[in-house]
């Protein structure tokens, strides 16, 4: 696969504006481990290659263990998650696959049990960010090395 | 991006070379918070850490709940320079070392007992939410004494001072492990 344009390049501004969500993302209360989860569920349902490349090194760097990043797929089904964790990755299903059903009633209801109002306005920021970088990888076919 | 706070590669002290050598012989190499933060205030920052260790060796604690809670609070503050500093710690003290590596696993992996898993909860809350709820408090206080409940705290407290500074200052994973699995390979060959 080739590489198409280069939106870094053509529209620097724009760049600037999603490091600009990087530094909000970093500065979140959200544990860090769990912003891995949803990077990588995201660009896994969003079939990012180069982001999954980027978050799976990142988590395994943050401590993240081998078989929680193997599980993740299957997250719904795996005793590898907390109730936490289940409930965040929920709601990254939903508003990545946001044209299907929405942010469902139940989804939203079991994330208020472990998040507060803050809490669920960065879960949806920090997803709404991967989306962003999924949407701009794909469909310029960004790609990685093959290490 | 420029790097933030250029590293001091020449100590000029003799503190300051007396902590070069011996974070060399520790890790197999100079830290970078070394280089680059304690290395402009050497004497005051190693009159504190000498009195911090003084403090965390009287802490009634195991040293394994202790390296856990700090790999749990700097994998929840994404401070990779602290994980690996606390899990390369572990490799030097401690054969059975999987644990150290899956702490995020905790909360369902039978490696970890009920009492770790109520202290590591409490780090997390500790962290995640800057105040802990009396359901945690309270079972937390069923497994450990009052001197304990503050050692946790402590721990956990004390490793936010890395975690912020080696933030701030984005110093990266040295890959201290790394250093330590070839070192025992040498030693094992």
């Amino acid at each position: 696969m080739k590489q198409r344009i280069s939106i870094k390049d053509l529209e620097p501004g724009f760049y600037q504006a999603m490091f600009g969500l990087g530094k909000y993302e970093a500065s979140t209360g959200i544990a860090a481990g769990l912003k891995e989860l949803i990077k990588i569920r995201a660009s896994q349902i969003n079939g990012c290659a180069y982001c999954l490349q980027i978050h799976t090194v990142d988590a395994r760097k943050g401590g993240e263990s081998e078989y929680r990043i193997y599980a993740l797929s299957a997250w719904s089904e795996s005793p590898l998650f907390s109730d936490a964790e289940k409930a965040a990755l929920a709601v990254t299903d939903e508003v990545t696959l946001i044209a299907d059903k929405g942010l469902s009633e139940a989804t939203y209801q079991e994330a208020s049990r472990h998040f507060n109002d803050h809490e669920i306005a960065q879960l949806i920021a920090h997803i709404i960010a991967i989306n962003a970088w999924n949407r701009i990888a794909v469909s310029t076919h960004m790609f990685h090395e093959a290490s | 991006m420029s790097e933030r706070l250029t590293p001091i590669e020449k100590p000029g002290g003799l503190m300051l070379r007396i902590a070069f050598w011996y974070s060399k012989r520790t890790f197999g190499k100079v830290i970078t918070p070394l280089k680059k933060i304690y290395s402009r205030m050497p004497i005051a920052f190693g009159t504190w850490s000498g009195k911090i260790s003084s403090l965390e060796n009287k802490l009634p604690i195991p040293l394994e709940l202790r390296i856990l809670l700090r790999i749990h609070v700097a994998q929840l503050n994404g401070c990779h320079f602290c994980i690996d500093m606390g899990q390369a710690h572990a490799m030097q003290r401690f054969k059975d070392q999987e644990k150290f590596f899956t702490v995020s696993d905790f909360e369902v992996s039978p490696l970890f007992s009920d009492k770790e898993r109520v202290a590591l909860r409490f780090a997390t809350e500790m962290t995640l939410h800057k105040r802990v709820g009396d359901d945690t408090y309270n079972s937390c206080r069923g497994h450990y004494s009052d001197e304990q409940m503050l050692a946790i705290a402590w721990m956990v407290t004390s490793e936010h001072v890395y975690n912020l500074m080696n933030l701030t200052f984005e110093v990266e994973s040295d890959g201290l492990c790394q250093l330590q699995s070839n070192k025992s390979l040498a030693i094992n060959n």
